[in-house]
């Protein structure tokens, strides 16, 4: 959980109750669970970037070591991470325990199933939203800054 | 595609592609022209002034725009091109259709369409190029996409729903892919959190409450504009939205939690691409 005395936002044109920033930076956080491990390490770990990380070799830094970023602002909320190294690799991205679903069972499980088998059929266009946020990427850049 | 390549064309159809920016975002015409290429893209440029106009028209990022004159009380609905008229009845229309979680009307009771104006212009756009002859293409407006009637590739009538991931992503995985062949559908819009923050608020809430049960919603609709309003009004809703849609003829949806758990209309299933 986050301290109660957040500095308001930059963004924000209304000031939401500090516990409502958590939740929505929960929520993000809690997307990137939908997408797994994978895409997460895609991004820490891009074939042609690992070296711009500043995780160090293995030699030079505690074997684990666990720092949590600062909380960036994003238009409605906070991003915060707590992020894990290991032998000198990324092992963890904690993204909090998201409250945002609480108590509520999967309604329909039988969707993800087909959901995937659908995954790998070609398709001509692409649906989804369109803008992104850099509040992430500049949460993850600022706790792998700690690590180093 | 300069060359006539006969053995490779559908009845002497060639195909193109043209991407636009406008209103921020992209716009992707994709397809096949029985019309000359120069004539394809006079066609093509002619629409997309249309994009364009609609952004001069109704950008509030734009002070002098007539809609951020309007929204500082400068001047009035009857003073501004038509399109505003015709867009603030849209809107007033569309809020009654969708029980008030559609609303262009802002708690700090000025107007905002940009939740209709991209899919409306999109549309307008679309119809001229039908006009023109160009029949078999898509339409990809900044992740809302539409498909003409007479698309010939099967590929046309597969879509896919992106993951709500773009924030942790370089480039966002493929959720699932549906399959609109031999279905009266033929657009899908996707609303979501992931990619702009809570950019959609709950028009009942009385401050700026952001909606926040689900992370992403996708509707699939007749119509480009019907399924984009949709998007918006069931992301605000939130959970009941489920139950709202399915009592709402030709509209299906699939939701997806900010657990990635996914909930869906009940005749979203049919909708599902078969594997390749």
């Amino acid at each position: 959980m986050q301290s109660s005395n957040q500095p308001a936002s930059p963004y924000t044109e209304v000031t939401l109750p500090t516990k409502r920033k958590w939740k929505l930076g929960a929520t993000l956080f809690s997307l990137m669970s939908i997408a797994g491990g994978l895409a997460v390490n895609n991004y820490l770990n891009p074939p042609s970037a690992s070296s711009t990380l500043a995780l160090g070799s293995a030699s030079n830094i505690p074997a684990e070591k666990t720092v949590t970023s600062d909380q960036i602002p994003y238009e409605f909320g906070y991003v915060e991470l707590t992020v894990t190294s290991k032998d000198g690799k990324l092992s963890a991205i904690d993204v909090g325990t998201s409250t945002a679903t609480d108590g509520r069972e999967q309604a329909y499980p039988y969707l993800v199933e087909y959901a995937i088998a659908a995954q790998g059929t070609n398709f001509s266009n692409l649906s989804g939203a369109t803008y992104t946020t850099d509040a992430f990427k500049v949460a993850l850049e600022n706790a792998i800054s700690k690590l180093g | 595609m300069t060359d006539f390549s006969p053995a490779h064309s559908h009845h002497e159809s060639k195909p193109f592609e043209h991407i636009e920016l406008a209103m921020g975002t992209g716009f992707s015409f994709r397809g096949r022209s029985p019309l000359s290429d120069s004539d394809t893209s006079i066609v093509l440029n002619q629409a997309c002034a249309i994009l364009h106009e609609a952004d001069r028209i109704f950008s509030l990022y734009k002070p002098e725009s007539p809609l951020s004159r309007l929204a500082r009380g400068e001047t009035s609905v009857a003073e501004c091109p038509p399109a505003v008229n015709e867009i603030w009845d849209a809107c007033e229309v569309w809020e009654k259709t969708t029980d008030g979680w559609f609303s262009a009307f802002t708690s700090e009771h000025t107007f905002d369409p940009s939740g209709l104006v991209k899919t409306w212009a999109a549309n307008r756009a679309a119809e001229f190029v039908l006009e023109r002859g160009i029949t078999d293409f898509t339409l990809n407006a900044g992740g809302d996409v539409m498909i003409s009637d007479g698309v010939t590739e099967a590929i046309d009538w597969r879509m896919g729903i992106s993951k709500p991931v773009s924030i942790a992503a370089e480039d966002a995985g493929v959720l699932t892919v549906v399959d609109l062949h031999r279905t009266p559908f033929r657009a899908m819009a996707t609303s979501g959190s992931a990619e702009r923050g809570s950019h959609i608020w709950n028009p009942k809430a009385g401050g700026r409450e952001p909606a926040k049960e689900f992370v992403q919603v996708s509707v699939i609709a007749r119509d480009l504009v019907t399924a984009d309003v949709w998007a918006t009004a069931a992301f605000a809703e939130g959970e009941r939205a489920i139950e709202h849609l399915n009592r709402i003829d030709d509209l299906e949806a699939l939701f997806v939690y900010a657990d990635g758990a996914l909930a869906a209309t009940n005749g979203f299933v049919n909708l599902f691409a078969k594997s390749n």
